[in-house]
């Protein structure tokens, strides 16, 4: 019963011929897809390398126009180098010349000079005398002058160590001394304000002694009036360091 | 004849009152200090005091000013209370007067204890004090306090008021500054 119920249905081919023309449709649809796959692919790649080949030609191109530009412009050079160097040997023929020139000349300028110079060699044998005792006077003067700038600078320093001594009596103070540290700073200013001159005259000296010596009486006047606070306050200890100092 | 008793009776109570009250030591009005007669008595607040002869430190006048000689065991007096002490040395220094050395012999310092303790007949006119000596700085200056004892470290010191310790001070402080400046000077 089945196998007239299967014979009954659609008919499968049989022969060859049949199963080709079956298959056929399939078959062409397949070899159509990769047909086209591979167009696809090649059309993909070739159209890469025409980039890239693209980008080279550029390249070259570029390099190649830099290239024909230096060429141009050593060309250039070159011809300049070259009009120079023809410009220097008309110059050397010339040159040649006038040193031939000079040469004649200057065998009689020597013949002539000689002679001068034996002339001159009395005068300056003459004038030695003269000149060294000229210069030794110039000499004693700058020597005195050198000393006595030495000496000044030397008083001005003394005057810059009395006042270092001083600054610590003046930190030692213990009532305002605000004032007297202003002081002392603007005359230890001064000094070496003084002191850096390269003339140093005595007006200023004289001013520069006055100005320490009575900043040393302010100093010593506001110690001496500190001591007599500590006794009226009995500050011992304080005075007694007072009566220590040697 | 029982009022003559009565009133002889009073007399010797106020009597024998007196006689009681005069046996205590007792100090002198307004100080710390009290003096001693012999047969006295040691009172309870001032047990543990010392006594020592009434001696006072020796007043010297000098042309610009006046000061004072310590000694051992002198009793501060009032007046010299606040004076500055100097040693003689320091007020060598100050001053320029040289002080003769003191060389005074350490003397008894009588105990006043127990309390009821009686007053021997020789420290009769002695003085009762407690027992403070001035604090001493640094070996050479102190500040006196009135009824302090006078110890053995500064005897032959010299006490000066505030003003002249102020003026002389002040002094020093030119003099020794206007020789540093002199020898820096000469430098």
């Amino acid at each position: 019963m089945s196998d007239a119920g299967g014979s009954a249905g659609a008919r499968l081919p049989q022969t060859f011929g049949e199963k080709l023309s079956f298959a056929a449709p399939v078959l062409l649809a397949t070899l159509a897809v990769a047909v086209l796959i591979s167009f696809v692919l090649v059309w993909v790649v070739s159209g890469q390398l025409r980039t890239e080949l693209k980008k080279v030609e550029t390249d070259l191109t570029t390099k190649n126009d830099a290239l024909n530009k230096e060429l141009t412009e050593e060309k250039k050079k070159t011809a300049d180098l070259q009009k120079k160097a023809d410009e220097l040997t008309a110059a050397n023929v010339d040159l040649n010349k006038k040193n031939e020139d000079l040469k004649n000349n200057l065998g009689k300028a020597v013949t002539e000079l000689d002679k001068t110079s034996k002339s001159l060699a009395k005068i300056v044998t003459d004038l030695g005398d003269f000149t060294y005792e000229g210069q030794k006077q110039v000499d004693a003067t700058q020597n005195q002058g050198l000393a006595q700038h030495e000496q000044k600078i030397k008083y001005i320093e003394g005057r810059l160590e009395i006042l270092k001594t001083l600054e610590a009596d003046v930190n030692t103070l213990k009532g305002d001394t605000s004032e007297l540290k202003k002081e002392y700073v603007v005359l230890k200013g001064d000094l070496g304000k003084v002191r850096d001159k390269a003339e140093i005259t005595d007006k200023d000296l004289s001013d520069l002694t006055e100005r320490s010596r009575i900043f040393q009486l302010k100093v010593l006047s506001a110690r001496a009036k500190e001591a007599a606070e500590q006794a009226r306050s009995n500050d011992i200890k304080s005075l007694v360091q007072r009566l220590n100092q040697e | 004849m029982n009022q003559m008793r009565t009133l002889g009776t009073i007399a010797f109570a106020f009597g024998l009152v007196a006689l009681v009250a005069g046996c205590f030591t007792k100090r002198e009005e307004g100080t710390n200090h009290a003096g001693l007669k012999a047969g006295m008595q040691v009172s309870d607040d001032m047990e543990g005091w010392v006594a020592v002869p009434n001696t006072q430190p020796k007043e010297v006048k000098g042309d610009k000013f006046t000061y004072y000689v310590l000694s051992t065991h002198n009793i501060v007096p009032a007046k010299l209370a606040g004076f500055q002490a100097v040693s003689a040395k320091g007020f060598e220094k100050l001053s320029g007067i040289k002080v003769p050395e003191q060389k005074t012999p350490e003397g008894e310092l009588w105990a006043m204890k127990p309390a009821g303790r009686t007053v021997p007949k020789d420290k009769d006119g002695w003085v009762g004090v407690p027992l403070r000596f001035p604090k001493v700085e640094g070996g050479a200056m102190a500040v006196l306090e009135a009824d302090t004892l006078i110890s053995k470290e500064m005897d032959g010191w010299v006490a000066i008021d505030k003003e002249t310790s102020a003026k002389l001070f002040s002094e020093l402080e030119t003099k020794q500054q206007t020789i540093d400046k002199r020898a820096s000077e000469k430098k």
